[in-house]
């Protein structure tokens, strides 16, 4: 890409040799667009693919009047929907179905809250998360009977399937709220990088790959569950910081996201070993060292966004983490890790929890068969 | 499939695909939904009217026909009962030369469009594009 100040010291090179040269265009490719993740399967797209650039993660609160018969309509309708979307196919009745033949990997993702399983009379697999002393919870950002994870590689894809799911799930419920998040754009990037948040750290590091990834986020039916935590982050505070400091707090390197004691990203951290002046290279209070987890069934997907809404007037952002956390068993998985933080991690000086939900993540469906089928028919 | 409650007329749009080197012509349509008419939206009088598709719908060879909202639709006289947003709605559609075309389309609540399909109904509701293959 060429930036303003390369085109004018490229002019003014060139007017200095007599000749013009012609900056190479970016090199945008049109596969983004017309790429396709494949909806039908044993379990729901979403999860363990590289996460997409953006995401509309939309919670919805019950209507009085949905029961089991209602939900399995609901589910039917939905699973109709994004069977044709994620594969570029209008929706029925899609009023702008031009909008809907780039989906741009586009994966809609269904959760079911705790409520959801009361109104079918059904036990719940998941419970929302206990207290933390660190959480600072609003309202406006926790729970949900229902949640649409969105996720495309480009911003309009992700509103139009907004749009269209949030109409046709009126009948059932209201919008309880929508975080929407981004990641680095496709092509920035190599694909299957670690996602670096709006504090700059690289985030997602020790998450599950290959065969880990069965183990720690994959059930045998095909569920799965998913926490959404919306993590203010005190950006003005963290300014203040040397860099030193945000690494041994984190303990990372800002700029590799090697661990303190190693030198490569992925390098395994090792708590026992000293720095120069004797001290363990991995403190004790840092994030890594509070979240880190050996046992490869214990270990989470962490599938964040970025937020970024506007600053006010003071210039102050508003920004932070959607933290989307896939496990197996979010009381065996995610607790227990976020326990240990909330009891003591450095970081949490620069970061608010201020939403929280829990979704199980029902198996996914067949051609002509619908999420939740399972559960509600 | 619009949405609508029991004997509240409602419409099924789709589009009607022939892929035969001879025109087809579509007779009528049955649901046990509902008592079923084939329509048409055209002007009179300088208003727009929905009124029965005489002769019924013609697909020439090799080509689609479009039932939409303001044009051809397979119109729900008296649905027996509601019919709500996820319901599976069955149809069968009768050609000229005996030919059933059977499918099922999912009902969807409102969709733009600004239409209504009941006469009785002062504001206007809408109806929605479907897409069931028929041939």
């Amino acid at each position: 890409m060429t930036t303003r100040r390369g085109l004018l010291a490229g002019g003014a090179v060139a007017a200095g040799l007599g000749a013009l040269t012609t900056p190479s265009p970016a090199s945008a490719s049109v596969d983004v667009g017309t790429a396709i993740i494949p909806f039908h399967g044993p379990r729901q797209a979403g999860v363990t693919q590289d996460p997409p650039a953006h995401a509309a993660f939309v919670a919805f609160t019950l209507a009085a009047g949905t029961d089991r018969r209602g939900l399995g309509r609901m589910m039917r309708l939905l699973t109709d929907d994004a069977g044709r979307l994620t594969q570029g196919v209008p929706a029925l009745g899609d009023t702008d179905a031009q909008l809907a033949v780039l989906p741009a990997r586009l994966t809609i993702t269904f959760g079911f809250g705790p409520g959801l399983y009361r109104r079918a009379g059904l036990t719940s697999p998941v419970a929302d998360l206990p207290a933390f002393t660190i959480d600072r919870l609003e309202k406006r950002w926790s729970g949900g009977d229902l949640l649409l994870q969105i996720c495309a590689d480009d911003p309009l894809t992700v509103a139009h399937t907004q749009r269209m799911l949030i109409k046709d799930t009126r009948p059932f419920g209201t919008v309880r709220w929508v975080q929407q998040g981004f990641r680095r754009s496709p092509g920035v990037q190599a694909p299957e990088h670690t996602q670096r948040n709006v504090l700059g750290q690289l985030d997602g590091t020790a998450n599950p790959r290959g065969a880990v990834m069965d183990t720690a986020v994959w059930n045998p039916d095909g569920s799965t569950t998913a926490v959404v935590r919306r993590i203010r982050a005190e950006i003005e505070k963290w300014d203040l910081l040397s860099v030193t400091d945000k690494e041994l707090s984190v303990g990372r390197r800002m700029d590799t996201g090697a661990p303190l004691s190693g030198r490569a990203e992925h390098d395994e951290p090792d708590f026992v070993a000293l720095d120069a002046s004797g001290l363990p290279a991995m403190p004790d209070f840092a994030h890594v060292t509070r979240a880190h987890v050996t046992d490869p069934e214990l270990k989470i997907l962490r599938r964040p966004y970025n937020y970024d809404g506007a600053p006010n007037a003071a210039g102050q952002p508003d920004a932070g983490l959607i933290f989307a956390a896939f496990q197996r068993d979010i009381a065996r998985q995610f607790v227990p890790i976020q326990k240990r933080l909330a009891d003591k991690d450095l970081l949490n000086e620069w970061i608010t929890p201020i939403g929280s939900s829990v979704f199980a993540i029902p198996p996914g469906c067949a051609p002509g068969g619908w999420i939740g089928e399972q559960v509600l028919s | 499939m619009k949405a609508s409650k029991a004997g509240v007329m409602t419409a099924a749009f789709g589009v009607l695909v022939n892929d035969t080197d001879a025109d087809v012509t579509l007779r009528g349509a049955e649901s046990p939904a509902s008592p079923m008419e084939l329509h048409e939206m055209t002007m009179k009088d300088g208003k727009m009217i929905m009124r029965p598709k005489e002769g019924g719908f013609v697909i020439k060879a090799k080509s689609t026909h479009e039932l939409g909202p303001g044009g051809d639709h397979l119109m729900l006289m008296k649905p027996a009962q509601d019919i709500e947003a996820g319901d599976e709605v069955a149809f069968t559609l009768a050609l000229a030369g005996g030919a059933k075309v059977e499918f099922k389309a999912i009902a969807k609540p409102f969709a733009g469009a600004g239409e209504s399909y009941d006469p009785s109904m002062q504001m206007p509701s809408s109806g929605m594009p479907m897409s069931p293959m028929a041939k």
